[in-house]
C-alpha cells in the first residue's frame, strides 16, 4: 500500500433512497478525503444526511433501500461499493471502527463488559481465555477506565452515560482500525464527561496513527476537535477546509449563518438565525440548494454553483466567490 | 434525512382511502376483504335474499338432498339449509361484533384505570386478569356459559368475560407508556384532573392498539360463538346458529352429508376471511418504531 | 422588604430525598440540599446542571408535582408548599425539553393552546381563549392561522417548541420555567427559539427561569445564573461575573469543558 493512501475517500457520492414514491436523493457529490492520522469534522443539522454519510462509509444501511447512484467511498485504498459481503465484514472492526451515539444500544444488555469485548477481541486476535480477559482489561485501561478488573465483569446497566461510552470506543478499537468513524458520540452526555471522551478520542488518534470521521451538528465541538472540517447542507458539501479557516472566515452564507447563530461563551451577543427550515429532500429545486433561505442571493443561484477554491485547502460552493480570481475545482 | 428517523403511529381516520388501497394490495387480504364484505351484506339483506323462512317446518320435505327448490337440501324438519345458513350469519357475525366491541370497550377502560393509577387499582384489576387469562379461553368460556345457563345471551356473556383481559393488558401497557409522555406531565401542571388527562389523553393515544387487536379477535370470537353453539351452550334450537345446526347435524354425516358440511364450510369460510383481513389490517396499522 | 422588591419566585432551604429499596437496604439520592435561589420580576435566572444534579427535581418542586421534604417556595410572597396552599394555576408554565413528547400528537393546535384554560374561572377562559386572542398568540410565536387546526405531529421540532411556547403563555403567567427548551433542536433552530424568548420576554412582562446544561445559551439569556451539583446551589450570581470569574472548583471544570468557538 503506498505512503499516500487515504484512510478516507469519498469519491464524489450521490446516494438516494428507495422508497414507495419513487427515489429521494440523500446524498448528492459528496467528496469528502481524510489522510492518515487526520481528524475531520463532517458538520451538518438534522436532515442534512450527515449519518446517511457515516452509515454508508461502513456499508451498514439496509442494502435493499440504498442506491447509490454515483461514486464510490474508498477506505485504506479498498473499494466499499466492489467489496462483497464478506469482504465488507472482514473491513468493518480491522478498518473500520463505528461509535453511535446512544451508547446503550450499542451495547447488549444481558452480556457483561468484558464478554461483549471478548467476543470481539476472539475474532481479531483470537488467544485462550484468560489471554483474552488480559486483553479485554487493557482494551478498558486505555480508554481510561478506572478499575478496569472490576468494570470488566459489570453489565451495561452498571455504567454510566460516559463509561458505556468508553467500553463503546474499546470495542471500536479492538480490531486496530485505521478509521475510526464517531457519529455524534457526546451529544447525550454532560458536558464534563463529553470533554473527557473528546481527548480520550484525540489521544487514541494520535497513539495508533488512526483518522477518524467526527461527525456532529456542534460546531464549536467540531472546532475544538477536528483539523479540517466539511460542512453538508440538504445532502450537499458546501464548504471544506481547515477549522481555522471555516471559523474565522466562513466563506458560505450557510457556514456564516452557523457559526452567528451559536452563543458564545464570553459575550452575550446577538444572535442571527436563519430564517426557515432546510429543504425537504424530496422536493429539492435546481440551482444552489441554499438559495431559498440565503441573504445574500441574486441572480447566478438559480444555477448549482461549481465548488471554488479559495485558498489552500478551502472550497466553497458559492457564486459570491466567483467574482474574484478563482479556479474551478474538478 | 436522518438514518434514524423514526415513523410517527399512524392515525386510523385520515388515511382511509389509502388504507383501501392498501388492503387491497395483498392479494391474500384483498380477498379476505372481499369475502367479509359479502358475507356482512349478506347477513344484513338477509330478510331479502334467503328463500325460505329459517324456521318454517315442513315434515314432508325431511333431509331433501340437493335440489332446484333447496341449493343446499333440507334438514331433519325439513327446514332449508340455505335459508338458515343465511340467517345465521346474522347470529355468528353480529353477536361476535358486539361481543368484541363490549370486550375492547370495558378492557380498555379497566386497563387504562389500571395503568394511570397504579397502585391499589392497578393490582386489583391487573391480578383478576391475570386469572382470567391463565385459564385457556375455551375451557374457560366453556365453564361460564354452563354455569349461567344455555342461551346465546349466557354464551356472548361468557366470551366477552374471557376477552376482556386480552384488552385490559394491552390498555395497561399502552396506559404505562403514555403516562410517562411528557404532556400527561404538562397538563398536571395546568391542575387538569386524571379523568380529564384519561378521557383526553390517555385513551386516544391507546386506542389505534385495541382497534388493531379487535380486527384479530372477530374471526376467534365467530368460532367461540359457534363452538359453544356446538356444545349445546349457546343458541338453542330454532334459531339457525351454525354450531348448534351442526350438533344436531353430524348424526347424519353419513346420508345426508349435505347437512353438516356445508354448516362446517360456512363457519370456515368465515372465520377464514375475518381472520385473514384482520392479519392485513394489523400488518398496516403495526405501529412501527416509537422514540 | 417592601412589596416592590420582592423577588417574583424563592426558594428557600429545599430539601428532598429519594429513597428506593435495594438489595441489601436502601438507597438514598439527595436531590436538593438546602436548595436557595430567587429571580425577580422580569429577570432570567439561569439555573446550570449535569445529570444528577437534581435540576429536574427543582422544576417539579417549582411546578408543584412534587413536594419537597422541608423548606418553602414562596410566589408573590405567598407560599407554595405550605398545607393547603393553592397552586397559582395559570400564573406559573412550563416549557419542556422534548418537543415531540411535550405535545399529544392527535391533538389540534387550537386545543393544545386552549388545554392550560381549562382549569381557570370560566370568565378567563373565554377571554383568553378566543378565537381571536389564539390566533394572535399563534402569529406572535410564529406560527400561520391556517396551522391552528392542524395536529401536532405534523409540525417539525423547531415549530412544535414554538407551539409549547404559544401554550405556556396563554394564560398570561407572570413566571415561565423552561426546561432545556433548546437542546433537543439544531443550533439554527436554537438560535430562532432563543431569539424568540427574548421578544415574548419584553412584550409580555415575563420572568424566565431557564434550565439548561449549556452554558453558552444561559449566557445568551440569563442575567443572573445558579450552578447546581448532586442538589446543591455551589456557586450563584450575575452570570458575566459567575462566567468570568468562578470561585467554585465544579463550576470552572464546567466552564473549562463547555465547548466554544475557536
Amino acid at each position: 500500500m503506498p505512503d499516500n493512501t487515504l484512510a478516507l475517500d469519498v469519491q464524489d457520492l450521490s446516494l438516494s433512497f428507495q422508497s414507495r414514491t419513487g427515489r429521494i436523493p440523500v446524498l448528492r457529490n459528496v467528496s469528502i478525503d481524510i489522510e492518515p492520522g487526520e481528524i475531520v469534522g463532517l458538520v451538518g443539522e438534522s436532515g442534512s444526511g450527515k449519518s446517511v454519510m457515516s452509515l454508508q462509509v461502513a456499508r451498514l444501511l439496509p442494502e435493499d433501500a440504498v442506491v447509490v447512484e454515483s461514486g464510490d467511498v474508498t477506505v485504506n485504498g479498498i473499494s466499499t461499493r466492489a467489496a462483497t459481503r464478506r469482504q465488507m465484514t472482514r473491513l468493518r472492526g480491522s478498518e473500520i471502527g463505528f461509535i453511535f451515539q446512544e451508547p446503550m444500544t450499542a451495547l447488549s444488555p444481558t452480556m457483561t463488559v468484558g464478554k461483549q469485548l471478548g467476543l470481539a477481541i476472539r475474532r481479531h486476535r483470537g488467544g485462550s481465555r484468560a489471554e483474552v480477559r488480559r486483553q479485554a482489561i487493557a482494551a478498558l485501561d486505555e480508554v481510561r477506565i478506572k478499575n478496569p478488573d472490576v468494570v470488566v465483569d459489570q453489565y451495561p446497566f452498571e455504567l454510566s452515560g460516559g463509561m458505556r461510552q468508553r467500553v463503546v470506543i474499546a470495542l471500536a478499537m479492538v480490531g486496530n482500525p485505521s478509521l475510526l468513524i464517531a457519529d455524534e458520540p457526546t451529544t447525550a452526555l454532560d458536558v464534563t464527561v463529553q470533554d473527557e471522551i473528546l481527548k480520550l478520542i484525540r489521544q487514541l488518534a494520535q497513539d495508533h496513527g488512526m483518522s477518524v470521521l467526527f461527525v456532529s451538528h456542534d460546531l464549536a465541538v467540531v472546532s475544538n476537535l477536528c483539523q479540517r472540517v466539511f460542512v453538508l447542507y440538504a445532502g450537499e458539501i458546501i464548504e471544506r477546509g481547515a477549522t481555522r479557516q471555516i471559523i474565522d472566515a466562513p466563506a458560505h452564507p450557510y457556514t456564516q449563518a452557523l457559526v452567528g447563530a451559536l452563543p458564545r461563551l464570553d459575550e452575550a451577543r446577538e444572535l442571527n438565525p436563519i430564517p426557515g427550515e432546510p429543504p425537504d429532500p424530496r422536493a429539492v429545486e435546481d440551482g444552489c440548494v441554499f438559495a431559498p433561505r440565503c441573504p445574500h442571493r441574486f441572480e447566478p443561484c438559480d444555477l448549482k454553483p461549481p465548488t471554488l477554491d479559495l485558498e489552500a485547502g478551502h472550497r466553497a460552493a458559492c457564486w459570491l466567490h466567483a467574482r474574484e480570481e478563482a479556479h474551478d475545482a474538478r | 434525512m436522518s438514518a434514524t428517523t423514526l415513523v410517527a403511529r399512524p392515525s386510523l381516520g385520515r388515511r382511509s382511502g389509502t388504507l383501501l388501497r392498501r388492503l387491497t394490495a395483498n392479494r391474500v387480504t384483498g380477498c379476505a376483504l372481499v369475502v367479509v364484505a359479502l358475507l356482512v351484506l349478506m347477513a344484513v339483506l338477509a330478510p331479502l335474499i334467503a328463500p325460505y323462512s329459517p324456521t318454517t317446518v315442513d315434515l314432508t320435505h325431511r333431509l331433501e338432498g340437493l335440489s332446484g327448490a333447496h341449493p343446499l337440501g333440507t334438514d331433519e324438519v325439513g327446514r332449508d339449509i340455505l335459508s338458515r345458513l343465511i340467517y345465521g350469519a346474522r347470529i355468528s357475525i353480529g353477536v361476535s361484533v358486539l361481543v368484541v366491541a363490549a370486550a375492547a370497550l370495558v378492557g380498555m377502560v379497566l386497563g387504562a384505570l389500571a395503568g394511570y393509577f397504579r397502585g391499589w387499582t392497578d393490582h386489583v384489576i391487573m391480578r383478576a386478569v391475570d386469572v382470567i387469562l391463565s385459564f385457556p379461553s375455551l375451557i374457560l368460556a366453556i365453564a361460564l356459559a354452563a354455569a349461567l345457563g344455555p342461551s346465546l345471551a349466557n354464551a356472548a356473556l361468557a366470551i366477552a368475560i374471557v376477552k376482556v383481559p386480552v384488552y385490559a393488558r394491552l390498555a395497561y401497557g399502552e396506559t404505562l407508556r403514555v403516562r410517562q409522555q411528557l404532556y400527561v406531565r404538562a397538563a398536571r401542571t395546568y391542575g387538569i384532573g386524571s379523568g380529564w388527562i384519561i378521557r383526553k389523553h390517555v385513551l386516544p393515544n391507546i386506542r389505534s392498539s385495541i382497534i388493531v387487536q379487535t380486527t384479530l379477535d372477530l374471526g376467534d370470537v365467530i368460532l367461540l360463538i359457534a363452538t359453544l353453539g356446538f356444545l349445546g351452550l349457546g343458541a338453542q334450537p330454532p334459531s339457525p346458529e351454525w354450531g348448534s345446526m351442526i350438533s344436531t347435524g353430524w348424526h347424519y354425516l353419513i346420508d345426508q352429508w349435505w347437512y353438516p358440511t356445508f354448516t362446517g364450510l360456512a363457519i370456515f369460510v368465515t372465520v377464514m376471511s375475518f381472520n385473514l383481513l384482520g392479519d392485513g389490517v394489523s400488518d398496516l396499522l403495526e405501529p412501527t418504531s416509537r422514540d | 422588604m417592601p412589596v416592590d422588591e420582592q423577588p417574583l419566585l424563592e426558594v428557600e432551604n429545599l430539601e428532598k430525598t429519594f429513597v428506593t429499596k435495594r438489595r441489601g437496604g436502601e438507597h438514598r439520592t439527595v436531590a436538593a440540599d438546602r436548595v436557595s435561589l430567587a429571580v425577580r420580576a422580569g429577570g432570567a435566572l439561569g439555573v446550570v446542571g449535569e445529570s444528577g444534579s437534581g435540576k429536574t427535581t427543582l422544576v417539579n418542586m417549582i411546578m408543584g408535582l412534587e413536594r419537597p421534604d422541608a423548606g418553602e417556595i414562596r410566589f408573590r410572597g405567598r407560599s407554595l408548599t405550605a398545607r393547603g396552599a393553592r397552586f397559582p394555576y395559570g400564573e406559573i408554565q412550563i416549557v419542556f425539553q422534548d418537543p415531540r413528547s411535550s405535545l399529544d400528537p392527535r391533538m389540534t393546535v387550537r386545543s393544545l393552546l386552549r388545554e392550560p384554560l381549562t382549569n381557570l374561572p370560566r370568565a378567563q377562559r373565554d377571554e383568553l381563549g378566543s378565537e381571536d386572542k389564539l390566533r394572535e398568540l399563534a402569529g406572535r410565536v410564529g406560527l400561520l392561522p391556517g396551522q391552528l387546526d392542524r395536529r401536532s405531529h405534523e409540525f417539525s421540532g423547531g415549530q412544535r417548541q414554538r407551539i409549547a411556547i404559544a401554550r405556556a403563555l396563554v394564560t398570561r403567567p407572570a413566571l415561565v420555567v423552561l426546561d432545556e427548551p433548546t437542546s433537543a433542536l439544531d443550533v439554527s433552530i436554537q438560535a430562532q427559539i432563543l431569539n424568540l424568548l427574548r421578544e415574548l420576554q419584553r412584550d409580555y412582562q415575563l420572568t424566565y427561569v431557564f434550565v439548561s446544561h449549556n452554558l453558552a445559551v444561559v449566557r445568551h439569556l440569563c442575567s443572573e445564573v445558579a450552578v447546581l451539583a448532586a442538589g446543591r446551589v455551589v456557586e450563584a450570581g450575575s452570570t458575566a461575573e459567575v462566567f468570568a470569574e468562578p470561585r467554585d472548583g465544579y463550576t470552572k471544570t464546567l466552564l473549562a469543558a463547555a465547548p466554544s468557538l475557536g
